[in-house]
């Protein structure tokens, strides 16, 4: 091809016809590139045809049913690590299955197996009617509020089985209000998460949801390529600053200043937004951004957030499961920072009377408010110098079932499920 | 209907466009407003093109690696469908990459628009707008009458592209390839429609800028570092040992190359390879100096000369040179016999394989072949393809230099590129261009109708037709016939358009005894295709017309037929066929060439001339008047028929007037009238019977573009450039007064049929007569011109061709 580009500039600089077009260079080298692509495409369709008649087809993907096999869905490659234990382990047991993501980055896409198919659809409305046009017995997602009034995505109505996988360890108390109404099951990371699953269905006098205490997927796969407890010298202690999205973040509620108080308190600052900040604030994120510039302070935009945590010796955050996360794979202190509830009033925890992330902040580390923030480099030497590692993991067995097995739990439970099955 | 919206739209916007002008009091200013305003209206369109751009670029940013690694890792069908499924994940197809040109597609109706609406505005003819003297023409401000706004152009635009934030080295490359694609294409074309562009740049040049200050250091493209590379590379001794190569080859083409266009190139190339080679040998002294002193240490970047070296596939290159070379071989048949052709080809191969590959594999030891290959080719080229570069421009005597130039240094880096780093692919080229040409040029010269007719080699080169002919009889009056032609030579009233008086000669005439037809014209507008279609009383030629020439046409073979010698005193290119005439003055025999030699000094000047092989030789001017004069004279005891063709000649036929072409044009018309008086007295000297005739063959060529009226639009053709071209002059002096009942001559092709039915004495001797419809002149005119003497096409269409 890069032969045949040549050749096109040459026969192009050979023909001295007058012609007219726009002069950008930037548009120029497009330009070549469309020609080249479109005698691709040319080729591309021969060559098609020619295996066609000749009887070479693909294989693989026709195995898959369009109608009775499990149907993964995934808003994209930030939630590659909730859904990569339980493909790594539907391919491993050979069960066919449909993957569809809405984002081109999703690094399953690049997966080639006999027993997926994989799509990218896009948030169109081309890509919304083929995602509503999806037929299974069983549709896994971790998105909340598929459904719900004012979301994009709808619950296609030939999915007979909407399955909700968690993406963080907490119960629905922070996911957006009506985030499971429209959901058949939820595959709980442990029973602690039931009691707000079952409020929110008696207060809005929802079908009860079948709940199944299977574990966490995501929290296998940071278990698994979580990196070595031992942390690497560094000049400075450091600190991860982990912040949820929204005005339940501890960036919006708290802003940048304490990061500054930490910086000339001596610590080093990773911050890592929630991935969804880069979606649904970005101006915001820039703007804070704008304001921690300094030798110190590094931003965090990985999709995996093991390394942060790794590197770091303290997480404060606000009330996002990384906390959880952190206090269970690398048993190391935490400090929350309170979020009002009022900040919290889009969201499932306004109608419910306990938050169970409340509570649980006491037994993974110490907790600061609008009054003590001020003091926040104290608190974090503190809590630094009293930290125990044996409270975190009584509390790690007590919150979350089949810790580190959960993917082969999950698939085992859908396979008694009415979907295709290896043939 | 699409049509007519179009030239709807584009009245509208013309009109707009004039009103705007007119506002402003400038053509110029107009345009720049022009160009501006329709940069801000597109802000918004581009934005959101952009932005599909973008995701496109996205899609193949991701995609792509895949598919490389695909490819890597199998081939065939396997390849083939796990590519497909690729792009079935990814909901893609590879024709979506046409969202990368959305931007253009967006802006593309506009600037069509514009580009017609320029092209079609003539009220922008004559308009000066600072520095540009004509916004109707290309602006010609370099030297040897170069365009300088396609180097401003181009200029900017790779300015621009060097400041796009993260353009790689890959789309540096395409930029450039762009560019000078567009610098070719739009190279003559109005200076209107360059400030335009040029200004569409200058902004884009500015938002460039603005998102390269923008941009982190990263994304930057790295000014310091290829300064420091080309400082560096100022330094090394190879550049100096290269250029000291040039300046030897330089040396040589100076002492072969000394006449015409050649001459301004390579004496022009001497002058620029002398000063770099002395700036360079100067440099490096003053570093020897300062490192000798011990002032300063030379940072010297080796280069590489172990690589490539020449080898013996290189040879091919020379194809690429040898193919004009054997296009000229082949086209020029009716110059060159077989074995001419052979050797012209052999000799070339040699000179060329000298520069191209010789050369650098003596030098090779001191020298990088990617530099010396690369630089002998594009000289080749240059060289071999001067006559051809020359016919498709309007050069005037001297070269556009910069032009030159700049394709030279456009060849060097192309060929440097491929040869250093697809050196097959260029072998390859080389050869598929060889064939491709040599095809080409043998198809039509051999294989087509047209080739059939043309060949000296076919069956038809000599026979004569004598079908359309009626008389079997013999003649009843055996005069001499004097076919007397003075090349361009038009009557008064065209004459007088041009500032010339011209009235005294046809008075001289009309003293004699002549009869002047004032209103003749022929039907085609060249010396072979009018004067060929003379000889055989026919509209359509069924043979090469330079056979016809030679003496194997119609009217030479009739008087052949009745005891008649025949004389053909000629220009030494009618005389390079088979010769059917008895005497033929300059060519005495078959093994006479001049085709060989005309070629050889045609690329030695750059330029296949059209008097280049009608120039004396081996004989004298004055030797082929006296041979001329001798024929006119000489009493006989047989009747002679001499046809005999010279001067005034027309303009210079390179596409541009030059400032003095009619004054020129009028210098000629005094020689050749005094040429005319003295063959007439001549014949009258001689007191015998005899039919003198004196005819102009076509016109000066002295209006428009003094040669074809290339781009004229047909609407725009006037009486006048039609008189300059297809007008003629005919004046005959009949020995008795029964000629006038049979005098009806309309067209220079006429002539003959009269003059026989005067012989014969008889009403009819043609079956069909010659028609009067002019055939197509070049491009610009179609067959059908004038009829009848009648002008049915362009400006003046309507009206006799000589109506006042």
């Amino acid at each position: 091809m890069k032969s045949f580009k040549l050749v096109l500039i040459i026969l192009a600089l050979l023909h001295s016809e007058s012609a007219f077009a726009y002069l950008d260079p930037g548009s120029g080298s497009a330009i070549i590139s469309v020609i080249t692509a479109t005698i691709g495409t040319l080729w591309h369709s021969l060559k098609s045809f020619f295996y066609r008649i000749t009887g070479k087809k693909s294989s693989n993907n026709s195995l898959i049913s369009k109608d009775n096999s499990l149907v993964i869905l995934s808003e994209g490659k930030a939630y590659w690590g909730t859904f990569r234990p339980l493909i790594e382990e539907l391919i491993k047991e050979k069960i066919p299955f449909r993957y569809r993501t809405l984002d081109l980055h999703d690094p399953a896409l690049t997966i080639e197996s006999q027993y997926m198919n994989s799509k990218r659809l896009s948030l169109s409305p081309f890509g919304l009617a083929e995602l509503s046009k999806i037929q299974t017995p069983v549709m896994i997602a971790t998105t909340p509020n598929i459904g719900a009034k004012g979301y994009p995505i709808v619950k296609p109505k030939n999915v007979e089985n909407l399955i909700h996988v968690f993406h963080h360890v907490g119960d629905i108390s922070i996911y957006k209000r009506n985030s499971l109404d429209n959901y058949d099951s939820v595959i709980l990371a442990g029973d602690f998460q039931e009691k707000s699953i079952r409020s929110i269905e008696k207060l809005r006098n929802l079908k009860s949801k079948k709940l199944l205490p299977l574990g966490l997927l995501y929290l296998d796969d940071l278990y698994q390529n979580r990196l070595s407890n031992a942390l690497s010298p560094a000049d400075r202690p450091t600190i991860l600053v982990g912040s949820s999205w929204g005005k339940k973040g501890c960036l919006q509620t708290y802003g940048t200043e304490f990061i500054h108080t930490l910086i000339s308190a001596g610590f080093k600052v990773i911050i890592r937004p929630h991935p969804q900040s880069s979606i649904s604030e970005p101006e915001f994120i820039g703007k804070c951004k704008r304001e921690t510039k300094s030798p110190y302070i590094i931003w965090d935009n990985e999709i995996s957030p093991s390394s942060a945590m790794h590197e770091s010796q303290l997480l404060i955050s606000d009330t996002s499961s990384l906390r959880f996360d952190y206090a269970f794979l690398y048993e190391r202190p935490i400090i929350t920072l309170e979020i009002p509830r009022g900040n919290l009033s889009e969201f499932e925890a306004i109608d419910l009377d306990e938050l169970w992330h409340e509570s649980a902040a006491y037994k993974i580390g110490a907790i600061a408010n609008n009054n003590t923030i001020g003091d926040i480099a104290n608190i974090a030497r503190n809590v630094l110098k009293t930290h125990t590692t044996s409270e975190l993991e009584s509390f790690k067995q007590q919150t979350v079932a089949n810790f580190g097995e959960c993917a082969p739990k999950v698939v085992k439970y859908i396979t008694t499920l009415k979907i295709q099955q290896v043939t | 209907m699409i049509s007519d919206l179009t030239q709807s739209i584009i009245l509208v916007y013309s009109n707009f466009y004039i009103f705007l002008a007119s506002l402003i009091n400038s053509y110029g200013v107009a345009t720049i407003f022009l160009s501006i305003a329709s940069t801000f209206l597109m802000i918004y369109p581009l934005r959101w093109a952009n932005k599909i751009s973008n995701q496109e670029k996205e899609f193949q940013a991701v995609i792509a690696p895949q598919i490389a690694k695909i490819k890597n890792e199998c081939q065939g069908s396997d390849q083939h469908h796990r590519i497909n499924e690729l792009y079935s994940r990814y909901s893609y197809h590879p024709i979506f990459a046409i969202r990368l040109i959305m931007g253009i597609f967006i802006q593309l109706p506009f600037l069509v628009l514009t580009f017609f609406m320029f092209e079609g505005l003539d009220a922008l003819n004559g308009q000066s707008f600072l520095f540009l003297q004509d916004l109707g023409r290309p602006d010609s401000l370099l030297f040897g009458g170069g365009n300088l706004l396609p180097y401003i152009m181009t200029a900017i635009n790779l300015i621009a592209a060097l400041f796009i934030p993260s353009f790689t080295r890959k789309d540096i490359m395409q930029a450039i390839s762009v560019s000078l694609l567009f610098f070719i294409l739009l190279y003559n074309a109005k200076s209107i429609l360059l400030l335009f562009w040029t200004t569409n740049n200058m902004i884009l040049l500015v938002r460039n800028l603005s998102a390269y200050q923008k941009a982190a250091e990263a994304e930057r493209f790295n000014f310091r570092n290829y300064w420091h590379k080309l400082h560096f590379f100022m330094q090394s001794k190879e550049l100096l040992y290269f250029f000291g190569v040039l300046f030897i080859y330089s040396i040589i083409f100076k002492s072969i190359f000394n006449k015409s266009y050649n001459l301004y190139l390579f004496n022009n190339f001497f002058k620029m390879i002398l000063i770099i080679f002395s700036s360079l040998f100067l440099y490096q002294t003053i570093l020897y100096f300062k490192e000798l002193r011990g002032r300063t240490k030379r940072k010297i970047i080796e280069i590489k000369i172990d690589f490539p070296s020449v080898n013996l596939t290189d040879m091919l290159l020379v194809l690429i040179p040898l193919a004009p070379i054997v296009q000229y071989a082949v086209l020029n048949q009716e110059l060159l016999s077989p074995f001419e052709q052979l050797q012209f080809i052999a000799t070339m191969a040699v000179t060329l394989f000298s520069l191209v590959w010789l050369s650098p594999y003596i030098f090779q030891k001191f020298l990088p072949v990617y530099w010396l290959m690369p630089v002998g080719l594009a000289l080749a080229v240059t060289f071999a393809s001067m006559p051809t570069i020359v016919v498709m421009s309007s050069w005037v005597i001297k070269p556009d230099l910069a032009l030159l130039g700049t394709g030279l240094i456009v060849l060097f880096g192309l060929f440097f590129l491929l040869y250093l780093h697809q050196r097959k692919l260029l072998q390859t080229l080389a050869v598929f261009f060889f064939i491709l040409n040599s095809s080409y040029a043998g198809y039509i010269t051999y294989f087509t109708d047209k080739a059939e007719t043309t060949s000296p080699f076919s069956k038809k080169a000599t026979s004569v037709d004598y079908s359309n002919f009626i008389p079997t009889t013999v003649m009843k009056k055996t005069p001499d016939v004097f076919l007397l032609t003075y090349d361009s030579y038009v009557g008064q009233s065209t004459m007088q358009q041009y500032g010339i008086n011209n009235s005294a000669q046809e008075q001289f005439l009309e003293n004699h005894g002549f009869k002047i037809y004032p209103k003749t014209y022929s039907i085609a507008a060249s010396s072979d295709s009018s004067m060929s279609r003379m000889l055989e009383m026919s509209h359509d030629l069924s043979k090469s017309p330079y056979s016809s020439l030679a003496g194997n046409a119609l009217v030479p073979a009739i008087f052949k037929q009745q005891g008649y010698k025949t004389h053909g005193v000629l220009y030494p290119s009618f005389l390079m066929n088979e010769i059917g005439y008895d005497f033929s003055f300059p060519k005495t025999d078959k093994n006479y060439s001049l085709g060989l030699s005309s070629i050889f000094e045609g690329l030695k000047e750059g330029e296949f001339r059209f008097a280049l092989i009608n120039e004396p030789r081996n004989f004298e001017r004055s030797e082929w008047i006296e041979k001329k004069r001798q024929v006119l004279g000489e009493k006989t005891d047989y009747p002679k028929f001499m046809y005999s063709h010279t001067g005034p000649s027309h303009s210079q036929n390179s596409g541009t007037c030059l400032p003095n072409e009619s004054a020129l044009f009028e210098q000629r018309l005094i020689e050749a009238n005094n040429e005319m008086i003295q063959d007439v007295e001549t014949v009258l000297a001689s007191k015998r019977d005899a039919i003198i005739i004196i005819n102009g063959d076509h016109g000066p060529y002295l209006t428009g573009d003094c040669y074809g009226l290339k781009g004229v639009k047909i609407n725009n053709i006037s009486q006048l450039h039609l008189q300059d071209r297809i007008g003629t002059f005919l004046a005959i002096r009949w020995p008795d007064d029964t000629f006038k009942e049979l005098d009806k001559i309309t067209t220079l092709q006429d002539t003959f049929e009269v003059i026989f039915k005067y012989l014969f004495e008889s009403d009819r001797v043609l079956r069909n007569p010659t028609s009067t419809t002019t055939i197509a002149i070049g491009s610009t005119f179609p067959k059908g011109f004038v009829e009848n003497g009648k002008i049915m096409l362009g400006s003046n269409k309507g009206r006799m061709l000589y109506e006042n």
